[in-house]
């Protein structure tokens, strides 16, 4: 089964109080950030400091991401010589509007890796799209290198870039989404949706995971660990939804059996898609 | 028979204020207070106690030498007494809790003889069977009328039960109530009964009000108390425990207090409701009461306004003393009847013997409260507490000092994973085939040691600074000077 | 590695570690005031002389404010302050 990223917790690369310990909340994926959560000051002790904890902190198997300033910035080059050397899972850029982006970010880990002796290809990336162009250029930025596994939508500056602001609703984030999310599928990699700050309405943030899971997101992006649980309720299949895969898996294996071709189950034909989303159920039910 | 012959033009007049004194050197002076005696006080007024410094001023300038003081608990507001230690006017403490500047003055020694640290229902059995005699009992009341008697809900600085010094009044050879609410209307109903009381007096402020209690206690935010509270409360649901009629006891403090949260998520889905919540009561616990999901509170100590207007208020909301409470020679005690209790720990080792009254630098800074009392009786004892604070591991080979025996311990709740006494095989089966995972507590040992570094042994001298007395009365530990 | 100028890392949060280095002509001197002395003092001093000793710093005054702040924190700010004091010379 492909690897679950139903939440991806923000931390903060400045905090060595959060930065120690963070796994306990056992997210999917930790991303350690190094842009927006970082004042200008403090974006190189930010950098020892992650780099020091990817190297020393055993973080119990959960994917590792780091989110890297900008190559247009100052901090960019520095960022990822030395965070390839840490070898975190994942690299994330911010705002990527091109192919070119990615592509420029990836020639550096190559040299990176060569020149720390880590195998080719070990340093995935992720791709966050935060504006318009962005947005339409998405299916090239998701086929645009072997090492992305995924594209996630940063929505504050997205929207700003619109000239509009956030809702409730998110309509104003509707085509975005459904853009980012056929671009994924097409490309083959994971799908992860924005932050949502308001940590005290947790009603309101049901509200939206459940949208966007049900607009076939893999996960979201979490930036408070109480976030986290509702998140792979949201995720998990109920107990029927379960049942049905059961009974879906457990009809194919008779017709393999029986050696019969076309199968159905309760009058509907069972085909290869049906087949796929009843394992994925399973899986997702066995983690919980 | 002459004794109690009264001239009519005195009738009515004897008895009803001759307690009343304004002065409380005067008081004090009658008292005789001689050397080396004990007085008590109580510590419902926490950090914004006045009374206790009030009577040692008096007493010092006096330049009264060797007393024991015998107080339930010391708090911030006895920080300084340490000079009256240096003065030579205390002799020998004797306490629950030790904390701040006044604990690290004892762990460097400069008290002769050991501290004596007891539970608090280990004070209340000291004091009913006689090992501690109290001659003066000074004690501070919210609300006083002119015969004595006090109670703790009303007056303008409450605190709520009085619990603690209910004990004190009643045996003590000589109890005088402090109060800044002297009424002549009777103060019914009483915490303290006016014929335990032998003097009243009045003052300006019995307590700095800020500073005895919040207005009401602070919801949970913290996202590591709410893990551990969770994972507490699933603990005790997956142990079948949330049944109706069952009781509990939560402690005030972070994990402790969320836990309380979700214990009514859980009593509202299984549509049970508790027959009674024991201990320091507080906001979070009246409102289970109100809400009709707790059928009645035991109050020793409200911890804010809400469970003072509570007990004021509720009639199935009732004040405890301490014996009551926790003595262990007391054959009605209600820890004996608590289904599951939730404390705290400063440190915890791999027998599961827990430590609340000292750092892992050895000095003094936490109290032992109804630690080891609520462990023993309670059916359940589950302690919850972070693996790592800070650098410091709270689970350990040894604790540095032992306040509650791990027989007592059953079940360990952190933020990295669930231990369970192994002697508590029914528990272990329980667990085992439910969604809690239980590890090893030797595991958790090393994951925190992993995590921290190596500690290096504190270093102490040979002099014996406190003796920690378990609730029966014998001494399970001393606690040594650190260097 | 060459320090030019004096440079500070950290902060005063719990689980963190400041961190100043001046640089001077005299022996390398490290002044500890830590929430942990007792357990942890010695352990910290070595590691920093270790971290100082990897970047080729021998003369230099370090002065140590600790919250309880791990080694993987304390080697961080160490080398933040010593990469400041050297105005961003490389750490190896």
């Amino acid at each position: 089964m492909s690897k679950l990223r139903r939440t991806m917790l923000y931390v903060p690369g400045s905090r060595p109080s959060m930065i120690k310990d963070i796994y306990i909340y056992k997210p999917d994926a930790i991303m350690f950030d190094l842009e927006d959560s970082v004042s200008l000051k403090e974006k190189d002790s930010a950098r020892f400091l992650v780099s020091e904890a990817l190297q020393n902190v055993d973080y119990r198997g959960i994917e590792t991401v780091v989110r890297i300033n900008g190559l247009d910035t100052e901090f960019g080059q520095e960022d990822l010589k030395m965070m390839v050397k840490a070898q975190p899972d994942v690299i994330r850029l911010p705002k990527t509007e091109t192919a070119e982006d990615v592509k420029e970010v990836e020639k550096i880990i190559e040299d990176l890796e060569l020149e720390y002796g880590i195998e080719k290809g070990k340093t995935k990336m992720m791709a966050a799209i935060e504006s318009a162009t962005g947005v339409m250029n998405a299916m090239e930025i998701a086929k645009s290198s072997d090492r992305l596994i995924g594209i996630a939508i940063g929505a504050e500056d997205y929207v700003t870039n619109l000239k509009t602001k956030r809702t409730p609703e998110g309509t104003e984030l509707l085509f975005a989404r459904c853009q980012l999310l056929n671009a994924a599928r097409s490309a083959g990699i994971a799908a992860l949706d924005t932050v949502y700050s308001y940590v005290e309405n947790m009603e309101g943030f049901r509200k939206e995971v459940e949208h966007i899971k049900g607009l076939g997101f893999d996960g979201k992006s979490i930036i408070n660990p109480r976030q986290i649980e509702t998140v792979h309720e949201v995720f998990t299949p109920t107990v029927e939804e379960y049942e049905d895969a059961l009974q879906v898996l457990e009809a194919i294996k008779r017709a393999e059996e029986s050696g019969s071709g076309v199968i159905s189950l309760n009058g509907k034909m069972i085909d290869k898609p049906i087949v796929e989303r009843a394992k994925r159920v399973v899986e997702l039910s066995k983690i919980n | 028979m002459d004794k109690y012959k009264i001239d009519f033009k005195d009738k009515g007049k004897i008895t009803r204020k001759s307690k009343v004194r304004e002065d409380l050197e005067k008081v004090i002076d009658e008292l005789e207070i001689q050397d080396s005696m004990t007085i008590s006080f109580h510590h419902h007024f926490r950090n914004g106690d006045v009374v206790g410094d009030m009577v040692m001023k008096i007493l010092d300038k006096k330049g009264i030498k060797n007393l024991t003081i015998f107080p339930s608990s010391l708090t911030s507001a006895h920080d300084h007494f340490g000079e009256y230690i240096k003065s030579g006017l205390i002799g020998r403490i004797c306490t629950s809790g030790l904390r701040g500047k006044l604990g690290q003055d004892i762990s460097s020694g400069i008290l002769e003889e050991p501290v004596v640290i007891r539970s608090h229902g280990g004070r209340a059995r000291a004091i009913i069977s006689g090992d501690e005699k109290i001659d003066v009992a000074f004690i501070a009341a919210p609300h006083c009328d002119v015969q004595g008697n006090a109670n703790g809900f009303e007056g303008k600085s409450p605190c709520g039960s009085l619990g603690y010094a209910q004990v004190d009044a009643r045996y003590a050879e000589k109890t005088v109530v402090l109060t800044d609410d002297l009424t002549e209307e009777v103060a019914i109903p009483y915490s303290i009964p006016a014929y335990d009381v032998d003097y009243v007096v009045e003052i300006e402020n019995v307590g700095i009000k800020e500073k005895i209690m919040s207005g009401a206690t602070r919801a949970v935010t913290n996202p590591k108390e709410l893990l551990i509270a969770k994972q507490t409360a699933q603990v005790i649901e997956e142990l079948d425990i949330v049944k109706n009629n069952f009781s509990f006891q939560t402690g005030s403090g972070g994990s402790s207090l969320a836990v309380t949260k979700y214990l009514r998520d859980s009593m509202i889905k299984k549509n049970v409701v508790a027959d009674f919540a024991l201990g320091g009561i507080t906001g979070h616990i009246v409102k289970l009461h109100e809400e009709g999901l707790v059928k009645k509170l035991m109050d020793v100590q409200s911890f804010d306004l809400s469970a003072v207007a509570s007990l004021k208020n509720n009639k199935n909301h009732f004040e405890i003393d301490a014996s009551y409470y926790a003595d262990y020679s007391n054959t009605g005690n209600s820890v004996n009847r608590l289904d599951v209790v939730v404390l705290s720990a400063l440190e915890i080792d791999t027998d599961f013997n827990v430590n609340v009254i000292t750092g892992s630098d050895g000095v003094f800074r936490g109290a032992s409260g109804g630690h080891s009392d609520t462990a023993a009786g309670s059916k359940v004892c589950i302690v919850v507490a972070p693996l790592v604070r800070g650098r410091i591991a709270t689970v350990k080979e040894k604790v540095l000092n032992i306040i509650t025996p791990g027989s007592t311990i059953d079940v360990l709740v952190t933020d990295h994973g669930v231990a369970v006494n192994p002697k508590r095989v029914d528990i272990i089966d329980k667990l085992k085939n439910s969604k809690v995972k239980i590890m090893d507590i030797n595991e958790l040992k090393e994951m925190a040691e992993k995590i921290t570094g190596k500690p290096e042994k504190i270093n102490y001298t040979d002099k014996v600074v406190g003796l920690i007395e378990y609730r029966d009365g014998t001494i399970i530990d001393k606690v040594y000077q650190v260097k | 590695m060459e320090l030019l100028k004096k440079a500070i890392a950290g902060t005063m949060e719990s689980s963190d570690i400041m961190v100043e280095i001046i640089p001077w002509e005299k022996d390398l001197e490290i002044n500890l005031k830590s929430d942990v002395e007792k357990q942890y003092g010695n352990q910290i001093r070595s590691l920093v002389k270790e971290v100082l000793e990897e970047g080729g710093v021998k003369n230099a005054c370090v002065n140590l404010n600790d919250k309880g702040a791990l080694d993987f924190v304390i080697k961080a700010r160490v080398k933040t302050a010593l990469y400041r004091a050297s105005q961003g010379g490389s750490y190896e």
